[in-house]
């Protein structure tokens, strides 16, 4: 088993778990220090110049304009590193360890998702134009073999306004947790069970309707062969396709090519993250950890484990 | 432009919609029948894998026991051309040769321990998966054209095709019959 990660190069792995939370609080207070000044220094500086050139000051202008630049440029490199040194840090003491007890695991890369163009080619989201994934996991789960990770996609958007000048902003398309797993079948088409969003309006149309009208409801369904259709999705699939849904609590798409599916959960957040964990205990945030990876394994379990499917 | 004018030109208008409309839900009517009769054939190619499959089992294990399986020669035939009657009994009768094979096998250790028997028996199973969808997939074809066919005003444009209702690929009342007994 090739890891990424040796826990034994790592220095700070070998430190206690007192000695470890007091060097992550460090640094996670570092990274939320450097990213307000990020935000407040433009600011000031944009007030400190009008002050000075209202005052008629030239004098101090430049150099106050250097200054905050250098201290803007300084807090954004700190932010950078300490992010990433905590990432680090991180992944070596706390997700690898998580990981390697729910997979058989053969890689992890905290900074790199699944492959882009294997996004691409599944065709499960629209519409995107930006890309951006992490916490890469590649091994086995209960005998599959496995990818996960967490996946960002976003769609440039452009605004002109009343002036005609434009500007640009990106709109979140999809974030969450992808896993890409065996299927045990082997399928002559591609077939796409994509979750219909309640906001959208008018509900994209389905290639095939089953006989289950709420699946049908719930999902829309699109293949090029319908032979594959009823092949994959038999009444108790669908069942538990709909069980899985409720169980993420979150717009859940699976897409089946080859052998192998695709499951991808718009959950909006990342997951191994301490964004969203309080930093009190080691052991909250692998518990937390813990907790976030069998949200997907137990969708696995239900879906592609279970003994009644077909 | 006077009255009348205008009168006509949405006359005209209306007129066209209406050509317009029941030239695509004739095609629609024709597309529909194209799908059925595809369908159809998927159901042609999944009887005849199980067949095939089946075909293999049996000579497995007449390896094993040659004069239990004698009898089970013959039972199925199969034919291009056959009604969906037809067809719905030789499934039928395919269900009952696998459970009479299962019933002999299990009187012979080594056959059901044999690593070709077992493989047989996955592929039986994928036969009926495979037979399985593609009767729903031709049933879901043929529920969406009678549905067409029996609405308004579609049922209109049906009609003057001579349209007829196809029939389902249905479970034979014997079988039935049989379940509610065993329930």
């Amino acid at each position: 088993m090739k890891d990424t990660f040796n826990q034994d190069s790592a220095g700070s792995a070998s430190t206690g778990d007192k000695e470890l939370l007091r060097q992550m609080q460090g640094l996670k207070k570092t990274v939320r220090l450097s990213r307000i000044l990020a935000v407040v220094l433009p600011g000031a500086g944009f007030v400190l110049v009008a002050c000075l050139a209202s005052t008629g000051n030239w004098t101090w202008l430049l150099p106050a304009i250097g200054l905050l630049i250098f201290l803007w440029t300084g807090s954004s490199l700190i932010l950078s590193s300490r992010s990433r040194k905590l990432k680090i840090l991180l992944g070596q003491t706390i997700t690898l360890p998580v990981l390697q007890e729910i997979f058989d695991l053969q890689e992890y890369l905290p900074d790199q998702g699944i492959a882009e163009r294997i996004i691409s080619a599944s065709k499960l989201v629209d519409n995107w134009d930006r890309y951006s994934g992490s916490d890469f996991v590649r091994g086995k789960y209960r005998g599959l073999n496995i990818l996960y990770s967490d996946i960002h996609l976003e769609r440039e958007e452009t605004d002109i306004d009343a002036d005609g000048s434009t500007s640009t902003h990106y709109v979140t398309v999809f974030q969450g947790q992808w896993m890409i797993c065996d299927f045990g079948k082997q399928l002559p088409a591609r077939l796409l069970v994509r979750e219909k969003s309640r906001s959208q309006l008018f509900r994209p149309k389905s290639d095939i309707e089953t006989e289950n009208a709420a699946f049908n409801k719930k999902y829309q369904i699109s293949s090029q062969d319908g032979h594959t259709v009823f092949y994959v999705l038999t009444p108790h699939f669908m069942e538990y396709i709909m069980q899985a849904g409720e169980l993420a609590a979150a717009p859940t798409s699976l897409c089946f090519e080859g052998s192998q599916v695709h499951i991808a959960i718009d959950s909006r957040h990342d997951s191994l993250e301490l964004n969203r964990v309080r930093l009190d205990s080691l052991d909250n945030i692998r518990n937390r950890f813990r907790s976030e990876i069998k949200y997907v394994t137990d969708i696995v379990d239900l879906l592609l484990l279970n003994e009644n499917i077909y | 432009m006077g009255t009348i004018e205008i009168v006509l030109i949405v006359a005209a208008a209306v007129l066209l919609l209406l050509i317009i409309w029941a030239i695509s839900t004739g095609n629609r009517f024709r597309r529909m029948a194209v799908k059925i009769d595809e369908s159809e054939s998927g159901i042609d190619v999944a009887l005849t894998k199980r067949y095939d499959t089946l075909t293999k089992m049996l000579e497995v294990v007449r390896q094993y026991a040659a004069h239990e399986v004698e009898t089970l020669t013959g039972i199925v035939s199969l034919r291009t051309g056959m009604s969906m009657a037809e067809r719905e009994k030789a499934a039928v009768q395919m269900d009952e040769m696998t459970d009479r094979i299962r019933l002999v096998a299990e009187q012979y250790p080594q056959l059901r321990a044999a690593e070709v028997f077992s493989k047989l028996q996955d592929g039986i199973q994928d036969a009926e998966a495979h037979l399985q969808a593609a009767r729903r997939f031709y049933n879901a074809n043929v529920s969406s054209f009678n549905q067409l066919l029996v609405t308004f005003p579609s049922s209109l444009i049906g009609n003057l095709q001579h349209q007829q209702a196809r029939e389902f690929f249905e479970t034979e009342p014997m079988k039935r019959a049989d379940l509610s007994m065993k329930l």
